[in-house]
């Protein structure tokens, strides 16, 4: 479960997140949705542990993650990120993005991983090639595997689908929404249309200025 | 708000005056290298294929090139290893001071390297007469290698941090929720930073390939003596240019090779969004690796001053020696400044064409990065070559032989240093000045030179800074009776330290290192304006 009390983030004199409160029980999927700069994105840095909260705490799990004086870095919170952009790095083929976050485990079976998250998210032939040699939608199913590799318990991910044509996007949400049903994980997802958010999650929280202004039905949406 | 590209292409070209610049700008730089080709060209038509033997070095130039590369590749090793250490440790900086300051580490750059070399010299000898260390190196190879690296080290910070500031921030966040904020710099900072850290270390390479001032100091014959050697006991241009193939095809193999690296780093746009919002927690072994990078940073810059400084002894000594340098120093600034007064207009000029997407740039890049690739005895000769010569106007032997000389070595840097301005320069803000404002003139005067003025404040600096320590080039074409402050220093250091020389050392960095801070004075002044069109 993700806690989130109080979270407060400044830059500056403003206020970016200010006295946010929710929590994402597990394998629940909760969508954060409102307009574009209104403090979504923070929200999920912040929980990932990408960002310092000026107030207010974040506990994963039962583990205090992030409180002022208190920070477990990002690659210990069992999180997964997913970008708005795929951010794939351009030196690694698919499979070396996908074996980065496998550290530790067994050849054997970090192999068996790969095949099955690349089945997962329709990759497979994939696995030698370069960022530069994938469509965008194949990008960000990269970013996805390669987000789901350790198998976090939770799931962040910042509108993954942004700036993809209407079709293809209807495509990725069913992979993701099989995916997330078969790694069990819950899920967090940011983005600024109602609509969207509704497609995946059971509930849906709007965010403006930074604050919680109350919860959208989805059911209403998906309509 | 216009893409790069667009905003480029934006800019008007129509202006003949422009061509015109751009023509002299050419004519300027290649001028030298023209000259010698024309040189070995005629060769061949009087002696035939014979003019080219002097192309087949001797088993000695052979031993003493294949030992000029070693010295070279060791510098680029060890000042590019240095440059990643700091770099990776200055790279998480987070407040906004500390981000500025950090630049100010490496405002020796433009130090002449026998500065440096004067200062380790003394420092090993009190090491040697102190502690008595048996085979402590203070002559040969082993000393050229350490002052060579200790010079050129901020040169492998500057370009590892660009480097390393040009990683997407999202691209290490992605990978720090995976694995340890180290394993994440290891394989995905430094690799994505790879190409400009190889860019510094073939730059290193070719500096130190390029430079006889250290080695010669130190009792050692590098290649580079060679061309200025044959010269001097030939004086023949030809001849000299042709010795010189062997570094001039490594010089130009790799500033080519780093062009495109050099383009995008002068291109991109300051990035807003911090990578480490949040520090990285490094492991100790790489923490402590980091501090002894920045240890041997801070010797790079602590023991040249305080070296100079004790040299110096006192505060009389100091102003007796800039007064016994009062002419050249004088002349010294007279050339920097006329230097940088041509350099930075016909850098104006050339820097649009450099970031044009529409007039293909690749060649105007080559042309700009070229003469960081030839060796400045050759610049010298050429523009001997050129000018000593009874059809030209009377130019030789006269001050604007040096100036000319930096302009041909450092035009080109100015021009560099202007396209990242020129680059941020949104057309559209011109355009509406235009439809209020009739006069070109006066759109320029009120428009685009308050946005371009420091980059011209840059370039300014960076032309006068280099020009004040330039030495391959001034020792060949300095007029009689006229030194600069280079120049005169370098004749005296063969003569043994004294309280002269490091009074005149002392003058020399505080030139050069003043110069520097006021560029980045500029450049901080520059960056508090919001670059990139309207809000």
């Amino acid at each position: 479960m993700i806690e989130v009390r109080g979270l407060t983030k400044r830059f500056g004199g403003v206020t970016a997140v200010g006295d946010v409160e929710f929590t994402v029980g597990d394998g629940e999927r909760l969508a954060l949705f409102g307009p574009s700069g209104g403090g979504k994105t923070t929200v999920l840095r912040l929980i990932a542990g990408l960002e310092r909260p000026d107030a207010g705490e974040i506990v994963v799990d039962g583990v205090l993650v992030s409180r002022k004086g208190v920070m477990v870095p990002p690659h210990q919170r069992r999180l997964g990120f997913v970008f708005q952009a795929p951010t794939l790095w351009p030196h690694m083929t698919v499979a070396q993005h996908v074996m980065f976050g496998l550290n530790g485990m067994r050849k054997t079976d970090a192999n068996r991983r790969l095949k099955a998250l690349l089945a997962r998210t329709a990759l497979t032939g994939l696995e030698a090639r370069y960022p530069a040699e994938l469509s965008g939608g194949q990008a960000r199913l990269v970013a996805l595997a390669r987000t789901l590799a350790p198998s976090p318990k939770h799931l962040l991910l910042d509108e993954p689908l942004a700036n993809l044509d209407p079709e293809l996007k209807e495509r990725l949400l069913d992979v993701i929404d099989e995916t997330l049903e078969g790694e069990g994980c819950s899920l967090l997802y940011v983005t600024h249309e109602a609509r969207e958010g509704a497609r995946l999650a059971a509930r849906v929280l709007r965010l403006e200025n930074g604050r919680l202004t109350g919860d959208v039905r989805p059911e209403e949406e998906r309509r | 708000m216009m893409d790069a590209e667009t905003s480029l292409r934006a800019t008007p070209d129509a202006n003949p005056w422009r061509w015109v610049a751009r023509g002299l700008f050419a004519l300027l730089v290649f001028g030298p290298l023209v000259a010698l080709g024309a040189a070995v060209a005629q060769g061949v038509a009087t002696r035939g294929v014979s003019a080219l033997a002097v192309m087949l070095p001797s088993a000695r130039q052979l031993v003493l090139f294949a030992n000029s590369l070693a010295l070279a590749l060791a510098v680029g090793a060890s000042a590019t290893l240095i440059g990643v250490l700091c770099a990776s440790a200055l790279w998480s900086w987070r407040s906004r001071a500390g981000r500025r300051l950090r630049w100010l580490l490496l405002v020796l750059v433009p130090v002449p390297p026998y500065v440096h070399a004067l200062a380790w010299s003394l420092v090993g000898r009190g090491l040697d007469g102190w502690l008595a260390l048996p085979g402590l190196p203070l002559d040969g190879w082993a000393a050229s290698w350490w002052v060579h690296t200790m010079a050129f080290a901020p040169i492998g910070v500057a370009f590892a941090l660009v480097g390393l500031e040009g990683v997407e921030p999202a691209m290490m966040a992605a990978a720090r929720l995976l694995r340890p904020d180290g394993t994440s710099l290891v394989r995905v900072g430094l690799p994505l930073a790879g190409p400009s850290l190889a860019a510094g270390a073939g730059l290193l390479v070719v500096f130190s390939l390029a430079d006889y001032s250290v080695p010669s100091l130190f009792h050692v014959n590098v290649y580079a003596v060679e061309i200025f050697a044959e010269y001097s006991a030939s004086n023949d241009a030809a001849a000299a240019f042709l010795l010189a193939w062997p570094i001039l095809v490594i010089a130009m193999a790799v500033v080519l090779a780093s062009q495109s690296l050099v383009r995008e780093a002068a291109m991109r746009r300051p990035r807003r969004e911090q990578t480490w919002a949040v520090p990285p927690r490094l492991p100790a072994w790489l923490r402590w690796c980091q501090r002894g990078g920045l240890f041997l940073l801070a010797l790079q810059i602590l023991v040249p001053l305080v070296t100079l400084v004790s040299l110096t002894t006192t505060w009389h000594n100091f102003v007796a020696a800039a007064i016994s340098a009062r002419q050249e120093i004088a002349f010294t600034a007279w050339v920097g400044v006329l230097a940088a007064a041509v350099s930075v207009p016909l850098g104006l000029a050339v820097a649009p064409a450099l970031g044009s997407a529409t007039r293909s740039p690749r060649w105007w890049w080559a042309l700009a990065m070229m003469p960081l690739a030839v060796p400045a005895p050759l610049v010298g000769i050429g523009l001997v070559t050129i000018w000593n010569h009874s059809a030209m106007p009377p130019v030789y032997g006269t001050w604007l032989m040096p100036v000319l000389a930096a302009i041909a070595r450092f035009a080109p840097l100015a021009a560099i240093a202007l396209l990242a301005q020129v680059r941020r320069l949104d057309p559209a803000l011109v355009d509406a000045a235009r439809i209020i404002e009739g006069s070109r003139a006066r759109v320029w005067r009120r428009i685009v030179f308050p946005l371009v003025a420091p980059g011209l404040a840059v370039a300014a600096v960076i032309v006068l800074a280099l020009t004040a320590g330039e030495l391959g080039a001034t020792l060949i074409v300095a007029p009689p009776g006229s030194a600069t402050l280079t120049l005169r220093i370098y004749n005296f250091l063969h003569y043994g330290a004294t309280e002269t020389v490091g009074g005149l050392c002392l003058v020399m960095t505080a030139l050069v290192a003043g110069t520097g801070a006021l560029g980045a004075l500029a450049v901080f002044t520059g960056s508090r304006i919001r670059w990139g069109g309207p809000a």
